[in-house]
Protein backbone atom coordinates (compact mmCIF):
# COMPACT_ATOMS: atom_id res chain seq x y z
CA UNK A 1 0.00 0.00 0.00
CA UNK A 2 3.02 1.99 0.65
CA UNK A 3 4.05 2.60 -2.91
CA UNK A 4 1.79 4.54 -4.38
CA UNK A 5 3.24 5.79 -7.76
CA UNK A 6 0.02 4.55 -9.35
CA UNK A 7 -1.81 6.70 -7.53
CA UNK A 8 -3.47 9.96 -9.32
CA UNK A 9 -2.79 12.50 -6.57
CA UNK A 10 -3.48 16.10 -7.02
CA UNK A 11 -0.38 17.79 -5.28
CA UNK A 12 -0.65 21.23 -3.45
CA UNK A 13 1.82 23.55 -5.40
CA UNK A 14 4.11 23.72 -2.10
CA UNK A 15 4.93 20.36 -1.85
CA UNK A 16 5.44 18.33 -5.32
CA UNK A 17 8.33 16.41 -4.09
CA UNK A 18 7.01 13.91 -1.73
CA UNK A 19 3.87 11.75 -1.71
CA UNK A 20 0.75 12.44 -0.46
CA UNK A 21 -1.34 9.80 1.48
CA UNK A 22 -4.70 11.49 2.67
CA UNK A 23 -6.20 14.32 0.12
CA UNK A 24 -9.67 16.19 0.13
CA UNK A 25 -11.74 17.68 -2.83
CA UNK A 26 -13.99 20.17 -2.49
CA UNK A 27 -14.82 18.63 0.79
CA UNK A 28 -17.58 20.37 3.11
CA UNK A 29 -19.34 19.05 6.34
CA UNK A 30 -22.26 20.68 7.81
CA UNK A 31 -24.09 19.74 11.15
CA UNK A 32 -27.02 20.64 11.07
CA UNK A 33 -27.36 23.84 9.88
CA UNK A 34 -23.88 24.55 10.81
CA UNK A 35 -21.46 24.70 8.44
CA UNK A 36 -17.96 23.50 9.42
CA UNK A 37 -16.19 22.78 6.91
CA UNK A 38 -15.98 24.70 3.70
CA UNK A 39 -14.69 23.48 0.45
CA UNK A 40 -11.69 22.20 2.23
CA UNK A 41 -8.91 20.96 -0.34
CA UNK A 42 -5.98 19.62 1.43
CA UNK A 43 -2.41 17.38 0.59
CA UNK A 44 -1.22 15.44 3.54
CA UNK A 45 2.43 14.35 2.68
CA UNK A 46 3.17 10.83 3.39
CA UNK A 47 5.77 10.25 6.61
CA UNK A 48 5.80 13.72 7.64
CA UNK A 49 4.33 15.28 10.08
CA UNK A 50 1.29 17.54 9.22
CA UNK A 51 0.56 20.07 11.98
CA UNK A 52 -3.40 22.04 11.18
CA UNK A 53 -3.26 24.31 13.81
CA UNK A 54 -5.84 27.50 13.56
CA UNK A 55 -8.51 29.34 16.48
CA UNK A 56 -10.69 26.96 18.49
CA UNK A 57 -14.11 26.32 17.33
CA UNK A 58 -12.20 26.56 13.72
CA UNK A 59 -12.98 22.98 12.01
CA UNK A 60 -9.44 21.12 12.97
CA UNK A 61 -11.69 18.47 14.91
CA UNK A 62 -14.21 17.92 12.74
CA UNK A 63 -11.56 17.51 9.78
CA UNK A 64 -9.52 15.07 10.93
CA UNK A 65 -12.14 13.24 12.62
CA UNK A 66 -13.31 12.78 9.27
CA UNK A 67 -10.42 10.74 7.81
CA UNK A 68 -11.42 7.78 9.64
CA UNK A 69 -14.99 8.36 9.65
CA UNK A 70 -15.39 8.55 13.39
CA UNK A 71 -17.55 11.51 13.30
CA UNK A 72 -19.85 9.20 11.72
CA UNK A 73 -22.46 8.57 14.45
CA UNK A 74 -22.84 12.31 15.49
CA UNK A 75 -26.66 13.22 15.11
CA UNK A 76 -27.34 15.64 12.01
CA UNK A 77 -24.13 15.11 9.98
CA UNK A 78 -23.32 15.85 6.30
CA UNK A 79 -20.92 15.64 3.87
CA UNK A 80 -20.14 16.62 0.91
CA UNK A 81 -17.00 16.06 -1.39
CA UNK A 82 -14.32 13.45 -0.88
CA UNK A 83 -11.77 12.21 1.34
CA UNK A 84 -9.08 10.09 -0.15
CA UNK A 85 -6.99 7.77 1.40
CA UNK A 86 -3.97 5.58 -1.05
CA UNK A 87 -6.29 5.29 -3.82
CA UNK A 88 -10.17 4.81 -2.09
CA UNK A 89 -12.62 7.28 -0.98
CA UNK A 90 -13.38 7.41 2.62
CA UNK A 91 -16.72 7.83 1.93
CA UNK A 92 -17.30 5.02 -0.20
CA UNK A 93 -20.59 3.02 0.94
CA UNK A 94 -18.94 -0.76 0.68
CA UNK A 95 -15.75 0.98 2.67
CA UNK A 96 -15.65 -1.17 6.11
CA UNK A 97 -15.13 1.88 8.28
CA UNK A 98 -13.28 -0.90 11.26
CA UNK A 99 -10.41 -1.90 8.64
CA UNK A 100 -10.03 1.82 7.22
CA UNK A 101 -9.81 2.80 11.15
CA UNK A 102 -7.04 0.34 11.73
CA UNK A 103 -5.07 2.15 8.42
CA UNK A 104 -5.48 5.43 9.85
CA UNK A 105 -5.41 5.49 13.76
CA UNK A 106 -6.31 8.01 16.06
CA UNK A 107 -5.06 9.55 19.07
CA UNK A 108 -7.16 11.88 21.20
CA UNK A 109 -7.31 14.80 23.28
CA UNK A 110 -7.97 13.12 26.78
CA UNK A 111 -5.93 9.73 27.20
CA UNK A 112 -8.61 7.09 27.57
CA UNK A 113 -7.31 3.47 28.64
CA UNK A 114 -9.80 0.72 28.63
CA UNK A 115 -10.06 -0.55 32.29
CA UNK A 116 -7.68 -3.71 31.99
CA UNK A 117 -3.96 -4.21 32.09
CA UNK A 118 -1.21 -2.24 30.64
CA UNK A 119 -0.53 -5.31 28.15
CA UNK A 120 -3.80 -5.88 27.52
CA UNK A 121 -4.08 -2.49 26.26
CA UNK A 122 -1.70 -2.84 23.88
CA UNK A 123 -2.87 -5.35 21.96
CA UNK A 124 -6.67 -4.36 22.32
CA UNK A 125 -6.51 -3.46 19.07
CA UNK A 126 -5.01 -6.26 17.80
CA UNK A 127 -6.30 -9.78 19.50
CA UNK A 128 -9.38 -9.56 17.03
CA UNK A 129 -6.99 -9.35 13.98
CA UNK A 130 -5.38 -12.65 14.67
CA UNK A 131 -4.63 -15.27 16.86
CA UNK A 132 -1.40 -14.87 18.73
CA UNK A 133 1.00 -16.87 21.03
CA UNK A 134 2.19 -15.60 23.93
CA UNK A 135 5.46 -15.28 22.65
CA UNK A 136 4.04 -12.80 20.26
CA UNK A 137 1.93 -10.82 22.59
CA UNK A 138 5.09 -10.25 24.34
CA UNK A 139 7.03 -8.98 21.94
CA UNK A 140 4.25 -6.76 20.30
CA UNK A 141 3.95 -5.26 23.96
CA UNK A 142 7.64 -4.66 24.07
CA UNK A 143 7.90 -3.21 20.84
CA UNK A 144 5.45 -1.00 20.61
CA UNK A 145 5.74 0.00 24.58
CA UNK A 146 9.53 0.82 23.48
CA UNK A 147 8.58 2.93 20.51
CA UNK A 148 6.82 5.31 22.59
CA UNK A 149 10.09 5.04 25.42
CA UNK A 150 7.31 3.46 27.90
CA UNK A 151 8.83 0.24 28.13
CA UNK A 152 11.58 0.59 30.98
CA UNK A 153 8.97 2.53 33.30
CA UNK A 154 6.49 0.09 33.01
CA UNK A 155 8.12 -3.83 31.91
CA UNK A 156 8.19 -4.86 35.01
CA UNK A 157 4.46 -3.92 35.96
CA UNK A 158 2.84 -5.04 32.70
CA UNK A 159 0.21 -6.74 34.19
CA UNK A 160 -0.98 -3.84 36.82
CA UNK A 161 -4.01 -2.02 35.68
CA UNK A 162 -3.44 0.75 32.78
CA UNK A 163 -5.08 3.14 34.70
CA UNK A 164 -2.69 2.84 37.52
CA UNK A 165 0.24 5.11 35.11
CA UNK A 166 0.55 8.72 35.56
CA UNK A 167 -1.52 11.04 32.80
CA UNK A 168 1.30 11.29 30.60
CA UNK A 169 2.42 7.88 30.47
CA UNK A 170 -1.59 6.80 29.83
CA UNK A 171 -1.31 8.89 26.77
CA UNK A 172 1.94 7.45 25.58
CA UNK A 173 0.30 4.19 25.94
CA UNK A 174 -2.56 5.10 24.17
CA UNK A 175 -0.04 5.66 21.12
CA UNK A 176 1.55 2.71 21.70
CA UNK A 177 -1.92 0.78 21.40
CA UNK A 178 -2.52 2.56 17.83
CA UNK A 179 0.60 1.69 16.56
CA UNK A 180 0.39 -2.01 17.82
CA UNK A 181 -2.93 -2.03 15.17
CA UNK A 182 0.16 -0.79 12.46
CA UNK A 183 -1.93 1.93 10.93
CA UNK A 184 -0.36 4.01 8.00
CA UNK A 185 -1.73 7.28 9.44
CA UNK A 186 -1.94 8.28 12.85
CA UNK A 187 -4.05 11.50 13.35
CA UNK A 188 -3.61 13.06 16.59
CA UNK A 189 -6.44 15.56 18.10
CA UNK A 190 -4.33 17.85 20.34
CA UNK A 191 -2.57 15.15 22.41
CA UNK A 192 -0.39 17.31 24.55
CA UNK A 193 -3.28 19.77 25.48
CA UNK A 194 -4.88 17.77 28.66
CA UNK A 195 -0.80 16.96 29.51
CA UNK A 196 1.47 19.01 31.96
CA UNK A 197 4.69 20.11 29.85
CA UNK A 198 6.80 17.81 30.99
CA UNK A 199 4.58 14.81 29.25
CA UNK A 200 3.79 17.34 26.91
CA UNK A 201 7.18 17.12 25.86
CA UNK A 202 7.68 13.47 26.34
CA UNK A 203 4.93 13.03 23.56
CA UNK A 204 6.38 15.18 21.43
CA UNK A 205 9.05 13.30 21.52
CA UNK A 206 7.83 10.07 21.30
CA UNK A 207 6.36 12.00 17.51
CA UNK A 208 8.89 13.17 16.30
CA UNK A 209 10.68 9.22 16.65
CA UNK A 210 7.32 7.84 14.67
CA UNK A 211 7.88 9.99 11.45
CA UNK A 212 10.16 7.83 9.93
CA UNK A 213 7.89 4.72 9.69
CA UNK A 214 4.09 6.83 9.88
CA UNK A 215 2.47 9.74 8.54
CA UNK A 216 1.00 11.67 11.01
CA UNK A 217 -1.53 14.07 11.37
CA UNK A 218 -1.33 16.71 14.43
CA UNK A 219 -4.33 18.98 15.51
CA UNK A 220 -3.10 21.73 17.98
CA UNK A 221 -3.53 25.18 18.59
CA UNK A 222 0.04 25.65 20.37
CA UNK A 223 1.93 27.79 17.16
CA UNK A 224 5.12 26.78 19.26
CA UNK A 225 4.49 23.42 19.27
CA UNK A 226 3.77 23.15 15.66
CA UNK A 227 6.98 25.09 14.56
CA UNK A 228 9.07 22.34 16.99
CA UNK A 229 7.23 19.43 15.37
CA UNK A 230 5.72 19.99 11.80
CA UNK A 231 7.33 19.46 8.44
CA UNK A 232 3.64 20.76 6.72
CA UNK A 233 1.47 23.40 7.75
CA UNK A 234 -2.30 23.67 7.37
CA UNK A 235 -3.81 26.83 8.68
CA UNK A 236 -7.33 26.34 9.12
CA UNK A 237 -9.51 29.67 10.80
CA UNK A 238 -13.66 29.33 10.60
CA UNK A 239 -13.89 26.46 8.63
CA UNK A 240 -11.62 27.30 5.64
CA UNK A 241 -7.93 26.49 4.77
CA UNK A 242 -6.15 29.80 4.89
CA UNK A 243 -2.73 28.05 3.96
CA UNK A 244 -1.52 25.16 3.96
CA UNK A 245 2.89 24.41 2.77
CA UNK A 246 6.15 23.51 4.37
CA UNK A 247 6.66 24.60 7.97
CA UNK A 248 9.80 26.85 7.34
CA UNK A 249 7.76 28.90 4.32
CA UNK A 250 4.56 29.43 6.26
CA UNK A 251 6.29 30.77 9.08
CA UNK A 252 8.99 32.76 7.49
CA UNK A 253 6.91 33.79 3.89
CA UNK A 254 3.70 33.12 3.80
CA UNK A 255 1.94 34.24 0.99
CA UNK A 256 -1.72 35.20 2.80
CA UNK A 257 -1.27 38.10 5.90
CA UNK A 258 -3.52 36.17 7.79
CA UNK A 259 -1.63 33.22 8.06
CA UNK A 260 1.19 35.71 8.93
CA UNK A 261 -0.42 37.54 11.25
CA UNK A 262 -1.89 34.41 13.04
CA UNK A 263 1.34 32.62 13.39
CA UNK A 264 2.84 35.74 14.96
CA UNK A 265 0.27 36.78 17.43
CA UNK A 266 -2.02 33.94 17.51
CA UNK A 267 -4.46 36.33 16.06
CA UNK A 268 -6.94 35.22 13.43
CA UNK A 269 -9.76 38.19 11.85
CA UNK A 270 -11.76 35.41 9.87
CA UNK B 1 -40.52 34.97 57.92
CA UNK B 2 -36.87 35.87 58.29
CA UNK B 3 -33.92 34.18 56.55
CA UNK B 4 -32.46 32.37 59.51
CA UNK B 5 -35.87 30.75 60.40
CA UNK B 6 -36.86 30.36 56.86
CA UNK B 7 -33.10 28.01 56.76
CA UNK B 8 -34.35 26.19 60.11
CA UNK B 9 -38.00 25.41 59.06
CA UNK B 10 -36.58 23.47 55.92
CA UNK B 11 -34.01 21.55 58.03
CA UNK B 12 -36.74 20.37 60.46
CA UNK B 13 -39.04 19.71 57.69
CA UNK B 14 -36.11 16.89 56.19
CA UNK B 15 -35.51 15.49 59.50
CA UNK B 16 -39.15 14.87 60.24
CA UNK B 17 -39.72 13.24 57.05
CA UNK B 18 -36.26 11.02 57.22
CA UNK B 19 -37.80 9.92 60.38
CA UNK B 20 -41.41 9.75 59.18
CA UNK B 21 -39.53 6.92 56.40
CA UNK B 22 -37.74 5.36 58.85
CA UNK B 23 -40.11 5.06 61.28
CA UNK B 24 -42.66 3.33 59.20
CA UNK B 25 -39.96 0.89 57.97
CA UNK B 26 -38.99 0.13 61.79
CA UNK B 27 -42.24 -0.25 62.41
CA UNK B 28 -43.17 -2.75 59.90
CA UNK B 29 -39.87 -4.64 60.26
CA UNK B 30 -40.40 -4.72 64.07
CA UNK B 31 -44.24 -5.59 63.95
CA UNK B 32 -43.15 -8.16 61.08
CA UNK B 33 -40.00 -9.53 63.18
CA UNK B 34 -42.37 -9.97 66.74
CA UNK B 35 -44.76 -11.93 65.67
CA UNK B 36 -42.43 -13.96 63.11
CA UNK B 37 -40.07 -14.95 65.13
CA UNK B 38 -42.13 -17.48 66.87
CA UNK B 39 -43.16 -19.27 64.26
CA UNK B 40 -39.84 -19.64 62.90
CA UNK B 41 -38.31 -22.95 63.38
CA UNK B 42 -36.13 -25.57 61.61
CA UNK B 43 -38.94 -27.33 61.16
CA UNK B 44 -41.32 -24.70 59.31
CA UNK B 45 -38.70 -23.82 57.06
CA UNK B 46 -38.29 -27.26 55.94
CA UNK B 47 -40.98 -29.28 55.77
CA UNK B 48 -44.46 -28.93 53.59
CA UNK B 49 -47.19 -27.34 54.95
CA UNK B 50 -50.71 -29.12 55.87
CA UNK B 51 -54.25 -28.32 56.28
CA UNK B 52 -54.49 -25.28 54.22
CA UNK B 53 -51.15 -24.24 55.41
CA UNK B 54 -52.16 -23.87 58.74
CA UNK B 55 -50.30 -26.57 60.23
CA UNK B 56 -46.61 -27.92 58.98
CA UNK B 57 -44.18 -25.05 57.50
CA UNK B 58 -43.20 -23.07 54.16
CA UNK B 59 -40.55 -25.51 52.57
CA UNK B 60 -42.25 -25.75 49.16
CA UNK B 61 -43.66 -22.08 49.00
CA UNK B 62 -39.67 -21.24 49.51
CA UNK B 63 -38.87 -23.48 46.68
CA UNK B 64 -41.81 -22.44 44.10
CA UNK B 65 -41.12 -18.59 44.71
CA UNK B 66 -37.37 -18.80 44.21
CA UNK B 67 -37.82 -21.38 41.38
CA UNK B 68 -40.63 -18.71 39.76
CA UNK B 69 -38.22 -15.50 39.92
CA UNK B 70 -35.15 -17.38 38.84
CA UNK B 71 -36.34 -18.43 35.81
CA UNK B 72 -38.08 -15.25 35.40
CA UNK B 73 -34.89 -13.19 35.41
CA UNK B 74 -33.03 -15.94 33.11
CA UNK B 75 -36.20 -15.22 30.57
CA UNK B 76 -36.00 -11.65 31.22
CA UNK B 77 -32.06 -10.76 31.69
CA UNK B 78 -30.72 -11.37 27.96
CA UNK B 79 -33.79 -9.22 26.40
CA UNK B 80 -33.31 -6.45 29.14
CA UNK B 81 -29.73 -6.28 27.96
CA UNK B 82 -30.80 -6.22 24.04
CA UNK B 83 -33.22 -3.40 25.02
CA UNK B 84 -30.89 -1.49 26.84
CA UNK B 85 -27.82 -2.21 23.87
CA UNK B 86 -30.54 -0.90 21.43
CA UNK B 87 -31.47 2.19 23.59
CA UNK B 88 -28.25 3.22 24.27
CA UNK B 89 -26.04 2.48 21.29
CA UNK B 90 -28.70 1.92 18.01
CA UNK B 91 -31.17 3.90 18.20
CA UNK B 92 -29.73 7.97 17.28
CA UNK B 93 -32.98 10.12 16.68
CA UNK B 94 -34.51 12.08 19.26
CA UNK B 95 -37.55 11.15 18.84
CA UNK B 96 -37.07 7.52 18.92
CA UNK B 97 -35.43 7.46 22.07
CA UNK B 98 -38.76 9.77 23.92
CA UNK B 99 -40.50 6.98 22.61
CA UNK B 100 -38.82 3.92 24.02
CA UNK B 101 -38.87 6.20 27.08
CA UNK B 102 -42.56 6.17 27.06
CA UNK B 103 -43.08 2.29 26.56
CA UNK B 104 -40.62 1.36 29.16
CA UNK B 105 -41.98 3.47 31.89
CA UNK B 106 -45.59 2.32 30.64
CA UNK B 107 -44.93 -1.28 30.78
CA UNK B 108 -43.35 -0.11 34.30
CA UNK B 109 -46.52 1.48 35.61
CA UNK B 110 -48.55 -1.49 34.33
CA UNK B 111 -51.02 -2.74 37.90
CA UNK B 112 -49.61 -5.67 38.68
CA UNK B 113 -53.14 -7.47 38.74
CA UNK B 114 -53.52 -6.36 35.06
CA UNK B 115 -50.30 -8.55 34.12
CA UNK B 116 -52.46 -11.35 36.56
CA UNK B 117 -55.91 -10.56 34.00
CA UNK B 118 -53.45 -10.43 30.57
CA UNK B 119 -51.56 -13.64 31.33
CA UNK B 120 -54.98 -15.52 32.43
CA UNK B 121 -56.61 -14.80 29.18
CA UNK B 122 -53.62 -15.35 26.95
CA UNK B 123 -51.94 -18.59 28.78
CA UNK B 124 -54.24 -20.08 30.21
CA UNK B 125 -57.83 -19.33 28.40
CA UNK B 126 -56.23 -18.57 24.82
CA UNK B 127 -53.33 -20.97 24.41
CA UNK B 128 -54.73 -23.59 26.54
CA UNK B 129 -51.35 -23.60 28.92
CA UNK B 130 -53.34 -24.33 32.24
CA UNK B 131 -52.02 -22.99 35.71
CA UNK B 132 -48.06 -23.32 35.40
CA UNK B 133 -45.45 -22.20 37.06
CA UNK B 134 -43.20 -21.54 33.92
CA UNK B 135 -46.53 -18.76 32.82
CA UNK B 136 -46.33 -17.01 36.01
CA UNK B 137 -42.28 -16.44 35.24
CA UNK B 138 -43.05 -15.09 32.12
CA UNK B 139 -45.39 -12.62 33.01
CA UNK B 140 -42.90 -11.98 36.24
CA UNK B 141 -40.04 -11.38 33.39
CA UNK B 142 -42.08 -8.70 31.40
CA UNK B 143 -42.49 -7.04 34.87
CA UNK B 144 -38.63 -7.17 35.56
CA UNK B 145 -38.17 -6.10 32.10
CA UNK B 146 -37.89 -2.34 32.70
CA UNK B 147 -36.29 -2.46 36.01
CA UNK B 148 -33.25 -4.31 34.38
CA UNK B 149 -33.45 -2.55 30.95
CA UNK B 150 -33.48 0.88 32.40
CA UNK B 151 -30.29 0.15 35.02
CA UNK B 152 -28.44 -1.27 32.30
CA UNK B 153 -29.06 1.44 30.22
CA UNK B 154 -27.99 3.77 32.67
CA UNK B 155 -24.94 2.09 33.19
CA UNK B 156 -24.01 1.80 29.48
CA UNK B 157 -25.21 5.27 28.77
CA UNK B 158 -23.03 6.62 31.65
CA UNK B 159 -19.59 5.41 29.65
CA UNK B 160 -18.04 8.25 28.06
CA UNK B 161 -18.09 8.39 24.37
CA UNK B 162 -14.08 8.48 24.20
CA UNK B 163 -14.61 4.89 25.65
CA UNK B 164 -16.36 4.25 22.06
CA UNK B 165 -14.30 6.18 20.29
CA UNK B 166 -10.85 4.89 21.17
CA UNK B 167 -12.56 1.36 20.48
CA UNK B 168 -14.25 2.31 17.23
CA UNK B 169 -10.30 4.26 16.77
CA UNK B 170 -8.43 0.87 17.30
CA UNK B 171 -10.30 -1.14 14.10
CA UNK B 172 -12.91 -2.44 16.31
CA UNK B 173 -16.20 -2.44 14.72
CA UNK B 174 -19.55 -1.83 16.66
CA UNK B 175 -20.31 -5.00 17.98
CA UNK B 176 -16.74 -5.96 19.09
CA UNK B 177 -16.86 -2.08 20.83
CA UNK B 178 -20.43 -3.43 22.38
CA UNK B 179 -19.09 -6.55 23.62
CA UNK B 180 -16.03 -5.74 24.90
CA UNK B 181 -15.53 -2.53 26.03
CA UNK B 182 -19.43 -1.38 26.85
CA UNK B 183 -20.48 -4.99 28.09
CA UNK B 184 -17.99 -5.44 30.71
CA UNK B 185 -17.94 -1.83 32.02
CA UNK B 186 -22.02 -1.98 32.41
CA UNK B 187 -22.23 -5.49 33.56
CA UNK B 188 -22.38 -4.59 37.02
CA UNK B 189 -24.60 -2.21 36.78
CA UNK B 190 -26.82 -5.07 34.69
CA UNK B 191 -26.87 -7.01 37.41
CA UNK B 192 -27.48 -4.33 40.15
CA UNK B 193 -30.90 -3.97 38.06
CA UNK B 194 -31.24 -7.90 38.00
CA UNK B 195 -31.82 -8.13 41.76
CA UNK B 196 -34.23 -4.66 42.53
CA UNK B 197 -35.69 -7.08 39.60
CA UNK B 198 -35.96 -10.05 41.76
CA UNK B 199 -36.41 -8.19 45.00
CA UNK B 200 -40.12 -6.92 43.28
CA UNK B 201 -40.95 -9.66 41.52
CA UNK B 202 -40.54 -12.59 44.60
CA UNK B 203 -43.05 -10.47 46.23
CA UNK B 204 -45.20 -10.25 43.91
CA UNK B 205 -48.97 -11.78 44.69
CA UNK B 206 -51.58 -10.50 41.38
CA UNK B 207 -49.73 -11.34 38.86
CA UNK B 208 -49.55 -14.95 39.48
CA UNK B 209 -52.13 -15.79 41.78
CA UNK B 210 -54.70 -16.73 38.66
CA UNK B 211 -51.86 -18.37 36.10
CA UNK B 212 -49.12 -20.28 37.93
CA UNK B 213 -50.48 -21.14 41.42
CA UNK B 214 -52.45 -23.71 43.53
CA UNK B 215 -53.39 -22.40 47.00
CA UNK B 216 -52.67 -25.93 48.79
CA UNK B 217 -52.23 -29.44 48.08
CA UNK B 218 -49.03 -28.74 46.29
CA UNK B 219 -45.72 -30.90 45.16
CA UNK B 220 -42.84 -29.76 43.94
CA UNK B 221 -43.35 -29.64 40.17
CA UNK B 222 -42.34 -32.26 38.02
CA UNK B 223 -42.71 -30.63 34.58
CA UNK B 224 -43.12 -26.92 33.69
CA UNK B 225 -47.07 -26.92 33.26
CA UNK B 226 -47.44 -27.86 36.35
CA UNK B 227 -48.23 -25.18 39.35
CA UNK B 228 -45.99 -24.22 42.40
CA UNK B 229 -47.08 -22.47 45.40
CA UNK B 230 -45.26 -19.43 46.42
CA UNK B 231 -44.78 -17.21 49.47
CA UNK B 232 -46.56 -14.20 49.07
CA UNK B 233 -50.03 -16.30 47.70
CA UNK B 234 -49.06 -18.43 50.77
CA UNK B 235 -49.55 -15.26 53.03
CA UNK B 236 -52.98 -14.21 51.08
CA UNK B 237 -54.35 -17.75 51.58
CA UNK B 238 -53.22 -17.76 55.42
CA UNK B 239 -54.65 -14.25 55.56
CA UNK B 240 -58.25 -15.63 54.56
CA UNK B 241 -58.50 -17.63 57.10
CA UNK B 242 -57.34 -14.66 60.14
CA UNK B 243 -59.83 -16.66 62.58
CA UNK B 244 -57.18 -19.43 63.00
CA UNK B 245 -54.50 -18.45 65.36
CA UNK B 246 -52.57 -21.34 63.72
CA UNK B 247 -52.66 -19.96 60.54
CA UNK B 248 -52.11 -16.39 61.24
CA UNK B 249 -48.98 -17.58 62.94
CA UNK B 250 -47.54 -19.30 59.97
CA UNK B 251 -48.61 -16.06 57.71
CA UNK B 252 -46.27 -14.06 59.67
CA UNK B 253 -43.59 -16.45 60.01
CA UNK B 254 -43.90 -16.69 56.11
CA UNK B 255 -44.05 -12.99 55.98
CA UNK B 256 -40.93 -12.77 57.92
CA UNK B 257 -38.71 -15.48 55.58
CA UNK B 258 -40.34 -13.41 52.46
CA UNK B 259 -38.59 -10.05 53.29
CA UNK B 260 -35.73 -11.73 54.29
CA UNK B 261 -35.63 -13.25 50.93
CA UNK B 262 -36.52 -9.50 49.42
CA UNK B 263 -34.09 -8.26 51.92
CA UNK B 264 -31.02 -10.59 50.47
CA UNK B 265 -31.94 -9.22 47.24
CA UNK B 266 -32.26 -5.44 47.75
CA UNK B 267 -28.79 -6.25 49.54
CA UNK B 268 -27.16 -8.11 47.12
CA UNK B 269 -27.77 -4.84 44.44
CA UNK B 270 -26.90 -2.95 47.19
CA UNK B 271 -23.10 -4.25 47.47
CA UNK B 272 -22.79 -4.61 43.78
CA UNK B 273 -23.33 -1.06 43.11
CA UNK B 274 -20.93 0.19 45.53
CA UNK B 275 -18.47 -1.92 44.66
CA UNK B 276 -18.95 -0.69 41.43
CA UNK B 277 -18.96 2.73 42.21
CA UNK B 278 -15.91 2.09 44.33
CA UNK B 279 -13.78 0.42 41.64
CA UNK B 280 -14.81 3.57 38.72
CA UNK B 281 -12.88 5.81 41.95
CA UNK B 282 -10.21 4.18 41.62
Amino acid sequence: MKNSSSLKIIHSKADKQSDSIINTEGFNVWINDAHILEDINITIPENKITCIVGPSGGGKSTLVRSFNRINDDIEGLKIQGGVRFNDSDVYDQDIDTALLRSKIGMVFQKPCVFPKSISENVLFGLQYLKKLSDIDRLEIVEENLKAVSLWKEVSHRLNNPANSLSIGQQQRLCIARTLAVKPQVILMDEPTSSLDPVSGRAVEETILKLKENYTLVFVTHNIQQAERIADHLVFLCDGKIIEQGPVNKLFQNAENSRTREYLKNEFCDC
Amino acid sequence: MTRKSKNSFFKIFCWLSVSACFGTLIFLFGVIFLNGIPAISLDFITSRSSNFGSEGGILYQIVGSILIVLVAALLSFPLAIGTAIFKSEYLNNRKWKKLSNVLIFGLNGIPSVVFGIFGLILFVNILGFGISWFVGSIILAVMMLPTITLTTFQSINSIPVIYRESSLALGLNKWQTITKVLLPQSFSGAITGLFIGLARAIGETAPIMFIATAFSGVDLPSGIREPVSTLPTHILALAQQATNPAALQNAWGASFVLILLVMLFSTTALVIRIRQLSHQRL
